[in-house]
């Protein structure tokens, strides 16, 4: 568990992160994009699911990213599909989409979306408290939470869920922003951010 | 063969820079793609061979990716003109391009070529509203017919309102009994068809009818319109919830018209409230019951057959078109069972 002192670092530096992710979001589509990080939390991993897709047969579509150093795991970015869609649509000003799910190229412009968000956050954490890591190019993926569960190879004790809230035009998409952790990995995260705590 | 030999091979276009924004390898597939050989592309400083690179949103992005960040992606429909197309290349080429940082300095670039694959996507898309025009068209068709029968019926019932209203003026008028009688029957069988066309006008279109609906509202109708001494009939309904073919509802309906104007006429017994049943059931193997009765003096003799009016001959000739039959059931007074197939004649 986090304790109070490294959920408050954790709190802050997701929070930065975020904000970067929507200056470049801003700069990138030319509109004003507001992210926002309505809450931070810890899962259990066996309620993932639940957690995320609500109905475990729900539709998701997600962005992830591995990596690997100082703490290795994986973070993802997820929406319904629907929501997802609909994210896609607004930002690329698209008329509305026929069906729920993204074909390849508009997958695309959601794991671009999601490199950034991704990418903002990672980046800043691991800048803040002075890590190195490794990361693998990211990719798409749909399935139900289940599926998104088993995508993650690095096997995974913890998770960080942050909710995050886009709010592009008149349109706001909630999405969940799932930091897989093995337990050293999750020690060593808690061990950095208390460090950065004390300054 | 090296690093560079292998990366030529590869179908996807790969450059590469180094710390300094200068372009250090150009595979043969991406001077293909963009038309610019390697050796016009070599030792050039990123943003001045390709523009768009030195946008803020870009370059920052790639700013952290050379301080060892992750990898960067530009999606084509964000990023549509990133590269540039060979000048006699007029498909517009969907490119896909991740960006990752090279161990000891640098970036590479892979782009990754989905116009097929997006062409399909787009005829699919293309299809399916095509599709869908047509769903909309069809469906648009449908509700002007649809508004198209509703309106004939309603000017149906409206015309036989009419006619039912004259035959009432009529009766007015008829000098003898017998003739009010005739008159009286012949209003309540073209209510009965008017009735009909009411519920068509309200239901849906080409739906079948709900008969048990139809059976109740039309008893009760009658039941109002009819000129009984003191006291109007009582009325117990049991009538399952059954949907039935229109036409042959229409024959069903004047039958039961037949059976309730002659108990409404015949079984009311001096001192005793006249009390009607009225019973629609499925019986099984693919039969229906409707069944008419009262608390009358029953039918002379017990017999149809005894019977030579027009109204027997009428019940007994709708019945066989009907694919029925017709007796006489056990009751204190009058009681008339029509067997009928559950699913109507195809015409009737």
């Amino acid at each position: 568990m986090f304790d109070t002192q490294s959920l408050a670092a954790m709190t802050e530096l997701i929070g930065i992160g975020v904000g970067r992710a929507g200056e470049v979001l801003n700069t990138m589509l030319g509109s004003h994009v507001r992210l926002s990080v309505p809450s931070l939390r810890e899962v259990p991993v066996g309620e993932l699911a639940a957690t995320l897709g609500g109905r475990s047969t729900d539709s998701l579509s997600a962005v992830e990213m591995e990596f690997k150093g100082d703490f290795t795991g994986c973070a993802e970015l997820v929406f319904a599909s629907a929501d997802a869609s609909r994210l896609v649509d607004v930002i690329t000003a698209e008329v509305p989409s026929l069906e729920g799910d993204l074909d390849s190229v508009r997958a695309g412009t959601l794991c671009e979306v999601g490199n950034i968000v991704l990418n903002a956050i990672l980046g800043t954490i691991v800048n803040e408290v002075g890590a190195e890591l490794e990361y693998s190019v990211p990719i798409y993926l749909h399935g139900t939470a289940k599926d998104l569960l088993s995508a993650v190879a690095v096997g995974a004790d913890f998770i960080i869920l942050v909710s995050t809230r886009f709010e592009i035009e008149s349109i706001a998409v909630d999405g969940d922003i799932a930091i897989f952790l093995t337990l050293g990995a999750f020690d060593d995260l808690k061990e950095a951010l208390r460090r950065f705590a004390n300054g | 063969m090296g690093e560079t030999g292998l990366l030529e091979m590869l179908p996807v276009g790969i450059f590469t820079i180094d710390v300094d924004w200068t372009i250090t390898f150009w595979n043969r597939k991406l001077a293909d793609w963009t038309g610019i050989e390697a050796v016009n592309a070599l030792g050039q400083i990123l943003h001045r061979l390709l523009p768009r690179f030195e946008e803020d949103s870009i370059r920052a992005r790639l700013d952290f990716l050379m301080q060892g960040g992750p990898p960067v992606v530009f999606s084509y429909q964000l990023h549509e003109d990133l590269f540039p197309h060979r000048g006699d290349d007029r498909i517009q080429r969907v490119r896909y391009c991740t960006a990752s940082s090279i161990p000891g300095g640098g970036i590479i670039f892979s782009i990754e070529d989905r116009t097929e694959v997006a062409a399909l996507v787009r005829e699919a898309h293309e299809e399916i509203l095509r599709r869908r025009k047509a769903e909309e068209e069809l469906r648009a068709a449908l509700a002007a017919r649809e508004m198209t029968i509703r309106e004939a019926s309603h000017r149906v019932r409206n015309n036989l309102t009419m006619v039912a209203s004259l035959i009432e003026l009529e009766t007015l008028r008829a000098e003898t009994d017998a003739m009010k009688g005739f008159l009286l029957d012949l209003q309540t069988r073209v209510g009965s068809i008017g009735l009909i066309h009411e519920l068509l006008y309200r239901g849906e279109p080409g739906k079948d009818l709900r008969l048990d609906e139809y059976l109740e509202r039309l008893c009760s109708t009658i039941n109002d319109a009819f000129p009984l001494g003191p006291g109007r009939a009582g009325f117990v309904y049991e009538l399952q919830e059954i949907s039935y073919a229109v036409d042959a509802s229409v024959y069903l309906g004047m039958m039961v018209a037949e059976l309730l104007t002659n108990a409404l006429k015949y079984a009311q017994l001096p001192g005793r409230k006249l009390a009607i049943e009225v019973r629609l059931c499925a019986v099984g193997d693919g039969r229906l019951e409707l069944s008419v009765g009262d608390n009358g003096p029953g039918i002379p003799g017990g017999r149809i057959e005894s019977s030579n009016s027009l109204g027997w001959e009428l019940l007994e000739s709708l019945t066989k078109t009907l694919g029925g039959s017709i007796r006489i059931g056990q009751g204190p007074g009058a009681l008339v069972v029509i067997s009928i197939p559950e699913k109507a004649k195809g015409s009737v």
